[in-house]
């Protein structure tokens, strides 16, 4: 590796070194996951440098352009510029045109290109504290009744915690979305709403909680909802948004043409319309 | 009892509480979350087991005596509506579960999985895809074919098929790769030799 290379270069060098290969067995990181996600924060302890390895190098695009890398990576456009360059220098990634487009994508060429795929493919996004807190959010929503994957019931927070952080989570969880207003129809009599709204208010969620609460109200019959959800009306919120992330302009076309009226009550747009909440509902009980 | 969601361990010992009520070899088709949950990604999330039609009255009679002897009996249903390719039966995966005598699993394979999910496209269907895809990458070249043979027989309307289609390929391969494949939708694929 040459004397002037960036330090960065000369990790990825290191992990070439390290031989990952595709047999975990002879490997030095016997396992697959864990191990793999502590060594990626290791060498790369920039998150947004991170992010955008694992966005390109993961195969979850093959080409993109700056603004999109920018949304899949939940970076700001001027972090992903900054880290483009960087990498183009050190010649990992490479432009091409399309069109009037450019599109950045992956130097397969690199000899180090190959190693770090490996890598991030196999890094576990479970090491990562934020999916830690997931984990626990979803084990507590299943908990309080939601039909949700896998892990064993446990409450880490109360009811009222739960569905906040939960509806944090649902904002890029359609999984999570769909089974809020099952959780909420099964408990609407025990919550104190006054606390359920301070919490949605100190997480910036007001907008998010009235839609659901109508959204349940809606779909589950449950009017005493609407009247709750009133109280967190401000008619300053003009702009609409999508709930979801988007990825495009066909799934922006979707969210559009198939949002429920109670979410477009909230400005929000969302590709799942009421009768995927109904059916959810029915299946587990809830109305 | 609240209903939760079940992963493969508690779906394949159901499977296996089932297959011991059956009197004679029965095929199923699993479809859904419950095909990714058992065959391309455990850590799916799913909430009950769908299934293609066809299933008679002794078959359901045996999922009434499964679930009332099973630790974590597992709903099970015949799914409402589903959109499959035009040959996903010749492309189903057999499933391979230890201790099954009776019962024989079948799984769509993965790109008529989903093309299933697509036809409907809703947020959470193309979460599904991508969670599939996450795992077992889908070929794209491939996706485009199963359309083909799909949208000729999908029901509601085209238009919506066509959107949901190049919803996924943006969720899947990013937006710029979606819109060089809308033009490929235009195009009809070559006709059948011999037709």
């Amino acid at each position: 590796m040459p004397r002037g290379a960036p330090t960065f270069l000369k990790q990825a060098d290191m992990v070439t070194r390290l031989r990952l290969t595709s047999d975990t067995s002879s490997s030095t990181f016997a396992c697959m996951g864990s191990e793999e996600s502590t060594a990626l924060r290791a060498l790369f302890p920039s998150k947004a440098r991170r992010a955008l390895l694992e966005t390109l190098f993961s195969g979850q695009v093959s080409s993109a352009s700056m603004s999109e890398l920018a949304r899949r990576a939940h970076l700001t456009t001027r972090a992903v510029s900054v880290e483009v360059e960087k990498l183009l220098d050190a010649g990992l990634l490479e432009v091409k045109a399309v069109g009037p487009a450019h599109l950045i994508r992956v130097n397969p060429k690199h000899p180090v290109a190959a190693a770090l795929k490996r890598l991030v493919s196999s890094a576990k996004p479970d090491a990562d504290a934020a999916t830690v807190e997931q984990r626990a959010v979803r084990e507590s929503l299943t908990a309080f009744g939601a039909p949700l994957l896998g892990d064993e019931p446990r409450r880490h927070y109360p009811l009222a915690e739960t569905l906040v952080r939960a509806l944090k989570l649902a904002r890029t969880d359609a999984t999570v979305l769909r089974v809020l207003p099952v959780v909420l129809a099964k408990h609407a009599g025990d919550l104190d709403w006054t606390d359920l709204r301070e919490r949605a208010r100190r997480l910036n969620l007001k907008a998010e909680l009235g839609m659901l609460l109508d959204l349940t109200s809606d779909v589950a019959g449950l009017p005493a909802l609407r009247r709750e959800a009133a109280q967190l009306a401000d008619g300053r919120r003009k702009r609409e948004r999508f709930f979801l992330p988007v990825h495009g302009p066909a799934d922006r076309k979707l969210a559009r043409l198939r949002t429920p009226a109670s979410a477009a009550r909230w400005k929000f747009y969302l590709n799942m319309p009421e009768d995927a909440f109904r059916e959810t509902l029915r299946k587990h009980g809830a109305t | 009892m609240a209903r939760r969601s079940y992963g493969y361990e508690a779906l394949a010992g159901f499977l296996r509480v089932l297959d011991a009520e059956l009197t004679r070899p029965t095929r199923i088709t699993v479809i859904g979350g419950a095909a990714i949950g058992l065959l391309y990604d455990t850590r799916h999330a799913t909430t009950d087991i769908d299934l293609t039609p066809g299933q008679g009255e002794a078959f359901w009679a045996a999922v009434d005596r499964a679930r009332l002897r099973a630790h974590e009996p597992v709903p099970i249903e015949t799914a409402g509506i589903f959109q499959p390719p035009y040959s996903y039966e010749d492309r189903c995966l057999h499933l391979e579960l230890s201790g099954l005598r009776q019962l024989q699993v079948f799984v769509p394979e993965r790109h008529d999985l989903a093309l299933m999910k697509i036809a409907r496209g809703y947020a959470h269907d193309l979460q599904g895809i991508a969670d599939v895809h996450a795992v077992q990458a889908l070929d794209l070249d491939t996706l485009v074919a199963r359309y083909h043979e799909s949208r000729t027989q999908v029901i509601g309307s085209a238009e919506m098929f066509k959107l949901s289609f190049l919803a996924a390929v943006e969720t899947l391969f990013g937006e710029a790769t979606a819109s060089t494949v809308a033009q490929r939708l235009e195009v009809p694929p070559p006709p059948m030799s011999g037709v």
